[in-house]
């Protein structure tokens, strides 16, 4: 529970109605989309730059630990709080303040839905690429936050390679200007590209400018099906390596498949050891030759049907497979656990190749998704949190995930963070040094420690 | 304490947040006690008795469409719907009943009830009231005439039409029987046009969204079991109603509330595979589109949220519309998002509610259509008010209503 005097303050500065500590309120504010929880003190929701760095300075001068919060998607639980810390809940500054056509770019408040922004900029005829599943409720703070990815990645890179610039109110309430509205821009340390994936830990995003694009003409989907895992793997490092960038390319492991198919009856074959599914994008003419370039990639590299898309309903009928793994996913067990896992795409095929070893080593269940064109791969670790036992195992599988990912020249996350979910494993990622100078930029951002306090580099909650 | 049916059911939320893009109340509150998710972790904190009931919690709970956008999107296939139903009647054994919901629930909705007369008598009230005044965000002027006879005593019990080809039972339901019995009407004259029997079964009751939808679960019960019985007994081949809210009841909650109190849900459960949306029903009679004439207007169709959410019906009456011989149909933006009604969530939330209908105005308003369609005289009921002045406004219709028109003008030529 927050002190009545800290209460009281935090009152004064955004007003009765914007602070909220019943426990009701606290019950509703205690998670995010990890599986643990944790009740704040209490929760305020500021609606300027000002407020943010109001709330700041009081949490500083009393020592008291604050959360920022978007919309409570986060995979990795980095928003879960602390009973005696503030959620700080930014859904109220949700303004886009502006869309600059001839410099495509757009500033919004963090607050924004990312899957507002795209809207409001397509609207436009321009494109705001990063698009994680969750983007027609998270919130743009979030996703600069996170770093969130999403299907677009192999064409259009993450969240990180849209910011110009970011306003950033830090521990001690400063607020503070990086990056420019320059398409160019060398000057200082890159401080954006800095807090941008820092999971909250070093400031709180408050204003965001990023960069569009044009929107792309035409797109078009192909699905294809292939008995063996391996040859989907080596298709897709052949498809990247004779230099063609597709906008989307997802693979479904027989298990997905076999789920999805339960779920929607579309009819897919469940008998077979992968499914993928690629999305090309652009001119048109660009478009028809890369498409049809694929279906040749997919043909020789084994598989035994390609089907293109011929309009927008098949181009959605395509994409319906890949929208219902998580549905799909999550009736089959009482709880999932999505990893994260990346690897350089040449090596996709072996590390496809370890899931069914390390879920026949442990006798857990693995469903793999992944964002192949990438090599960012979700194996989905489906089980019972109640059974002691068999939490034991997942546990053990996901370190050794981990391990051979990191044997491969792999890194433990490519979108979701790593929050408390992974903490435990940085050491295995980075030497003593690494995580050293991490926890001094931490300590040079935030002396006190107050940010964030369930983090990669702090964590209060006990697993 | 909640269900067993419901307490496994809290169990599979995963927490992801997906509802909460779906939720009409969290995109205007943007604060997660107003979430589906939200009420689902206080529902189980509750269970856990990490909470207590709380007039808060009430308030909460109550601020809810029970529209199931957000069971619409569940990856985990949770019927949230269900959950806050549970949740309200949880609190109904803390508090009680609003005095107001208990007077009209007792007097209006059971066998017996005199809501067709209460109508009149808040008719000619309201002809003594300034015509300003405003009631959940509507002007008084603005809000239909209630009509001296309801649908139930201008028609008979049972209309046979010249040649039988299929029976079926018609549910009115309280809106279309009291307040807009023209719906009803255009629904029996197609019917007959198409030569279906009808059979309006004396003993019907109100289907009992509203008291669903209040946690009122005694009376609900005995309105379940009357309604069941009254429309097993005549030998029918469907049930078929022209109400988005009775519609989804009947076809699926009644079974589904047997179950979760432990009952024998046999009975129900065939009654409810009967059940047929009038748009599906009439999608069915392939002869219908040979008898349309044209309807020379620019339409746009509302989803109310119990057909296309509660029952999955999206394709069919937009199908119908367009078999209109000159219709020209123009689809509105988030078509399927809530009018913001609730039944009596708009007269608790009147300033949310307004919002929300005003977003769905607009949209419709962006179609440039003279007339919108949809399947709900609730719904009806709350965009009627909203769509500018008497005069000016645009022209709310059930879709039924336009397919007996245009049956009507093929008569004429």
């Amino acid at each position: 529970m927050l002190n009545a005097g800290a209460l009281r303050r935090l009152e004064q500065i955004v007003g009765k109605e914007r602070v909220k500590a019943a426990p009701e309120d606290l019950v509703t504010y205690s998670y995010d989309a990890y599986l643990k929880e944790s009740l704040p003190g209490a929760v305020v929701f500021p609606q300027s730059t000002e407020e943010v760095s109001a709330i700041l300075k009081l949490a500083s001068a009393e020592q008291i630990p604050v959360t920022p919060r978007g919309a409570g998607t986060n995979l990795s639980g980095g928003s879960i709080p602390v009973p005696e810390g503030i959620v700080l809940c930014l859904t109220r500054m949700n303004r886009i303040l502006e869309i600059d056509e001839r410099n495509r770019l757009a500033v919004a408040e963090a607050g924004v839905i990312n899957g507002d922004l795209q809207k409001a900029v397509e609207a436009k005829n321009l494109f705001y690429p990063p698009d994680p599943s969750s983007q027609y409720i998270s919130t743009l703070g979030g996703n600069v936050a996170e770093n969130a990815g999403g299907l677009k990645c192999v064409k259009y890179g993450t969240t990180r390679d849209y910011l110009l610039a970011l306003e950033v109110v830090l521990p001690s309430g400063a607020v503070i200007q990086t990056g420019s509205r320059t398409a160019k821009n060398v000057t200082g340390y890159d401080l954006t590209r800095l807090l941008c994936g820092s999971e909250g830990t070093l400031g709180i995003v408050t204003k965001v400018t990023v960069r569009l694009l044009p929107k792309p003409e035409v797109k078009r989907a192909l699905q294809a099906i292939f008995p063996d895992l391996g040859e989907a793997g080596e298709t897709v490092a052949r498809i990247i390596g004779a230099g063609i960038i597709p906008s989307i390319m997802e693979l479904m492991d027989q298990a997905i498949t076999g789920a999805v198919e339960d779920f929607t009856h579309m009819g897919l074959p469940k008998d077979v050891e992968a499914v993928l599914l690629v999305e090309v994008d652009g001119k048109k003419e660009m478009v028809e030759k890369e498409i049809s370039q694929i279906a040749e990639f997919c043909q020789k590299g084994g598989a035994t049907e390609v089907k293109v898309a011929r309009s927008e309903e098949e181009n959605e009928a395509i994409w319906l497979a890949r929208r219902s793994v998580f549905g799909a996913l999550a009736r089959l067990s009482p709880s999932t656990f999505s990893e994260d896992t990346t690897v350089p795409v040449s090596e996709l095929p072996a590390m496809l190749r370890k899931f069914p070893q390390i879920a026949e080593k442990y006798k857990v269940r693995i469903a793999v998704v992944a964002h192949a064109g990438d090599g960012n791969i979700h194996p989905c670790l489906s089980f019972d949190e109640r059974d002691k036992e068999e939490m034991a195992r997942v546990e053990l599988a996901a370190q050794e995930i981990v391990a051979e990912s990191l044997a491969l020249g792999g890194t433990l996350s490519g979108e979701h963070g790593i929050g408390i979910s992974k903490a435990r494993f940085l050491p295995m990622e980075f030497n003593p040094a690494t995580l050293q100078i991490m926890r001094e930029v931490k300590r040079s951002f935030d002396p006190l420690g107050i940010l964030s306090p369930n983090s990669f580099i702090s964590q209060k909650l006990k697993e | 304490m909640i269900s067993q049916t419901n307490a496994e059911g809290l169990q599979r939320c995963i927490k992801c947040g997906l509802c909460l893009a779906a939720c009409p109340v969290y995109k205007h509150l943007l604060e997660e006690t107003a979430a589906p998710r939200g009420k689902v972790q206080l529902l189980k904190a509750l269970q856990s008795e990490g909470l207590t009931s709380s007039r808060y919690l009430e308030e909460i709970a109550s601020r809810c469409l029970l529209c199931h956008s957000c069971a619409a999107v569940c990856p985990s296939g949770m019927e949230t719907g269900h959950l806050i139903a549970a949740l309200r009647t949880e609190l109904l054994q803390s508090f009680g009943l609003d005095w107001k919901k208990k007077l009209a629930f007792r007097h209006l909705l059971s066998e017996g009830g005199h809501l067709g007369l209460a109508l009149q008598m808040a008719q000619i009230l309201r002809s003594l009231l300034p015509s300003r005044l405003k009631v959940a965000g509507s002007q008084l002027s603005d809000l239909p005439s209630v009509p001296f006879r309801s649908l139930r005593d201008q028609v008979p019990e049972r209309i046979r039409p010249a040649r039988v080809k299929t029976t079926v039972a018609f549910f009115p339901g309280c809106l279309i029987d009291t307040v807009y019995p023209e719906i009803g009407r255009a629904a029996l004259s197609v019917l007959q046009a198409l030569g279906v029997e009808v059979i309006i079964p004396k003993g019907l009751v109100c289907c009992g969204t509203p008291l669903l939808i209040s946690g009122e679960r005694e009376m609900l019960a005995q309105n379940l079991k009357q309604n069941v019985r009254e429309l097993l007994a005549p030998r029918v081949d469907f049930i078929v109603t022209a109400c988005a809210s009775c519609g989804h009841t009947l076809k699926k909650e009644y079974a589904y509330l047997l179950r979760e109190w432990g009952e024998d849900d046999a009975l129900a459960a065939k009654m409810g595979e009967k059940v047929r949306d009038i748009s599906q029903f009439l999608t069915d009679q392939e002869e219908l589109k040979g008898l349309l004439s044209p309807l020379p207007m620019t339409l746009t169709y509302h989803d109310p949220c119990h057909l296309a959410k509660g029952q999955g019906v999206r394709g069919e009456p937009r199908g119908l519309l367009k078999s209109i011989p000159e219709v020209t149909f123009s689809e509105m933006a988030e078509a399927d998002v809530c009018c913001g009604g609730g039944g009596s969530f708009q007269f608790y939330f009147p300033e949310i509610s307004q919002q929300i209908v005003s977003s769905k105005a607009e949209n419709i308003r962006k179609t440039k259509a003279e007339v919108v369609a949809t399947g709900c005289p609730a719904c009806r009921l709350r965009l009627e008010s909203h769509l500018g002045t008497r005069d000016s406004r645009v022209k709310v219709r059930h879709t039924v209503e336009l397919l007996a028109e245009s049956l009507k003008g093929g008569k004429k030529r």
